[in-house]
């Protein structure tokens, strides 16, 4: 049935221009360049998050979740995160004329649930004055996670690399876009199949000021 | 921060989405959508039995089904149904799922019968039904098996023969009603009967071959009693398996050895060393074998004048010893007074041919020997390799001197070897009683299931029958024949033992009754099937 292959080269060179104008262009000395005073500091702090989740595969489901994550800042720069959805997923309207017509379904399993676990390398810091008033401090991160998709009675291998932007916010508060790309292998009738998928993430969540260590 | 470039971003990232997304789908039918979809109906138990399949990765708990009953889908209660079941593995990749409705069901004439509601996919609707139409659904036709303490009761179940799956359980009795009051009629319902859990086989109760035994068996429904068929039940053969398992009996021969010196050795006291050593290290070999060995001595050459030369001159012109030889071998036979091996252990060292006078000796033993009716010649030559391939014994060992240290332990390696010679006992034919099993108080036939050797005759007092069948009539002290391939003297470890061994079943009761043999099938006689129940 329906099938789009995947061509991401483009849009990758194009989200990397995006990125890289981020970066200040002056920094020629070699002395690591900062940020003075930082709003709010990572290392050594814990930070948990609500998240609101979609999952876009191109395959026939209306996919959103929810879940949580916990990540542990082992440095200012990297830090452990572990993360949890829960699915719910629907036909789209397109398959469910095909299920209505013919008792027909995709046949990869609409997801349950994703555990991951992974890593969180933020590579910066900045901070943005909007609308001439308000400052926001946020860190610019990249994220590499592993870990398993629930499908009815399928378990699929899950990678999900992505970039983030955390923004902080007084009192701990923090709010952060995760835009994840999925890769899966799900063992399907035919056999094992790849899926290619994007899940953005929007997550709120707080992380107190004292340090565990 | 910022910059022209940042504004980017937003459209850089729906691109991604957009690009990123692929997962290879093809449509299959849903796991949910029931498939395999069969309709029953049983003139007999006038009930509907429906079976269908749905993936065996598919979430029951989210789905009902809905049936097509008078115009309309309604939601089925699996468990409020005659043969309620939790739906089960089938088909190696499905889950079964079943459902029956009293009377006649007849699905619609067009669209679907059946479907399936799942909670987070719709509905999903049946394969177009298979129906089938069944006169009988369940039958019986019991047999009495080990000996009347169970009973086999060989349940026809119309939908395991054809492969519909259905899972429902049976129950059984037994009543004492005959034929003519209605046991085994169809549509006959059998009174005050003690129904428990039907297994295959079921145990039977103690001295029940003396009534008039009819087994009932219905089907165990949940809403009211299953419908009943009944069979009379026959008392099968009482059968008593036994074996024969024994080696044929062998004989030992007794070894008698006599040694004649023809030796060349020109220090005499060499020569006795080595006439010596050669004699007692038979000897002492002989002593450790299984079976009595004499020695008839060491008998050397005697001169012109009949005086006893040393044995290692070489004299022309010396005889034999003939007659002192045969009159030991007398004398020890007559002891002995069973068939015996004669060894006559010839040493020459000689690189010549014997004197012809020598040879003719020899010979002439050999001849007197052989003649005799209780003994057995057996020629050993200890010699040169000229005398060796001159002359064939039934045994040489090439002659070495003494001091060649593989010399003495070849001698006794032949005579572990050889001896005793044995035979196999009797004379090719094995009597054989057959020992009725303790169990069967009064045998009526025998059959043999298994015969190795081939038996010859059946025989017992005064009676004696070629065996041409595996069944016989039981007679008193019965026996059988059996042709053993004889041995005769044959060297030790060359004798090949034999045994014998007869498996047999004994019937002493219901014989002409229906049985099952060890093949697993049923046979409606066992005097007539020409098989055994016992292996």
């Amino acid at each position: 049935m329906a099938m789009r292959p995947a061509t991401s080269l483009t849009a990758l060179l194009i989200l990397a221009v995006g990125l890289l104008g981020s970066l200040e262009a002056a920094a020629d000395d070699t002395s690591r360049a900062t940020v003075q005073p930082r709003f709010a500091e990572k290392e050594g702090r814990i930070a948990a998050h609500a998240t609101f989740v979609t999952l876009f595969r191109d395959d026939f489901y209306r996919t959103v979740g929810y879940g949580a994550d916990v990540s542990f800042f082992l440095s200012e720069n990297l830090g452990v995160e572990l993360r949890g959805h829960n699915f719910h997923s629907w036909l789209s309207p397109t398959a469910e004329g095909i299920r209505d017509e013919t008792s027909l379904i995709p046949d990869l399993r609409a997801p349950d649930a994703l555990f991951t676990g992974g890593v969180r390398w933020s590579w910066g810091y900045g901070k943005v004055l909007t609308l001439d008033r308000f400052v926001v401090h946020f860190d610019p991160q990249v994220s590499f996670h592993g870990g398993i998709t629930l499908a009815e009675r399928r378990v699929i291998p899950t990678v999900t690399p992505g970039i983030a932007f955390l923004t902080h916010w007084r009192h701990g508060i923090q709010i952060k876009l995760d835009l994840q790309w999925t890769a899966q292998l799900e063992r399907r009738q035919r056999g094992w199949t790849p899926s290619f998928g994007f899940a953005p993430l929007i997550g709120v969540g707080w992380s107190p000021e004292r340090r565990l260590r | 921060m910022g910059g022209p470039h940042t504004s980017l971003l937003p459209v850089a990232l729906g691109l991604s989405v957009f690009l990123t997304s692929c997962s290879f789908v093809e449509f299959e039918r849903s796991p949910y959508a029931p498939r395999g979809f069969d309709v029953v109906y049983s003139d007999q138990e006038d009930l509907t039995f429906l079976v269908w399949r749905i993936q065996d990765d598919a979430r029951l708990r989210r789905v009902h089904f809905e049936l097509f009953i008078d115009g309309e889908f309604q939601p089925l209660d699996l468990a409020d149904t005659a043969f309620p079941h939790e739906p089960f593995d089938c088909d190696r990749i499905y889950t079964c799922v079943q459902f029956q409705i009293p009377g006649r069901w007849e699905p619609p004439e067009s669209g679907p019968a059946l479907r399936a509601v799942d909670r987070r996919h719709g509905i999903f609707n049946a394969t177009e039904p298979r129906l089938h139409e069944a006169p009988v659904t369940f039958a019986i036709d019991p047999i009495a098996i080990d000996n009347n303490r169970s009973v086999r009761p060989y349940l026809f179940d119309f939908f395991a023969d054809e492969d519909i799956p259905l899972r429902r359980s049976f129950q059984w009795g037994m009543a004492d009603v005959p034929v003519h009051h209605g046991c085994g009629a169809e549509g006959v319902t059998i009174p005050n009967v003690d129904f428990s859990s039907l297994h295959d086989p079921v145990p039977l109760p103690q001295g029940w071959s003396e009534d008039t035994p009819c087994m009932v068996v219905r089907p165990h429904r949940s809403d009211r009693d299953g419908d009943q068929v009944s069979a009379h039940l026959q008392p099968g053969p009482m059968l008593y398996g036994e074996r024969i398992d024994e080696d044929v009996p062998v004989i030992n021969h007794p070894t008698m050895i006599a040694f004649i010196a023809d030796l060349q050795v020109v220090n005499e006291s060499r020569c006795e060393r080595i006439i010596s050593e050669i004699t007692s290290t038979i000897a002492d070999a002989l002593s450790q074998r299984p079976a009595p060995h004499h020695v008839l001595g060491t008998f050397r050459p005697l001169d012109q004048e009949g005086q006893q030369e040393n044995g290692c001159s070489q004299n022309p012109h010396s005889t034999l010893p003939i007659q002192q030889i045969q009159a030991a071998i007398d004398q020890r036979a007559e002891i002995w007074d069973q068939d015996t091996t004669v060894v006559l252990v010839y040493l020459n060292n000689v690189e010549l041919a014997p004197p012809n006078n020598h040879l003719q000796d020899l010979g002439n033993l050999a001849f007197y020997v052989e003649d005799r009716p209780d003994t057995e010649l057996f020629t050993w030559l200890i010699a040169s390799n000229t005398i060796r391939a001159l002359y064939i014994g039934d045994e040489g060992v090439p002659w070495a001197p003494l001091e060649d240290d593989n010399f003495l332990p070849a001698l006794e390696s032949v005579v572990h070897f050889h001896f005793p010679l044995r035979t196999t006992d009797g004379e090719g034919m094995m009597p054989l009683t057959i020992p009725p099993p303790n169990a069967a108080p009064d045998p009526e036939y025998v059959r043999f299931c298994s015969h190795s050797p081939t038996i010859e005759a059946m025989v017992g007092p005064g009676y004696f029958q070629f065996f041409y069948r595996e069944t016989w009539a039981w007679r008193r002290d019965i026996g059988i024949t059996a042709t053993i391939p004889r041995q005769d003297f044959v060297s030790f470890t060359t004798y090949r033992r034999e045994s014998v061994l007869y498996v047999y079943e004994v019937c002493d009761a219901y014989c002409e009754a229906p049985f099952i043999a060890a093949n697993g099938e049923r046979y409606e006689s066992w005097l007539d099937a020409e098989r055994c129940q016992w292996r």
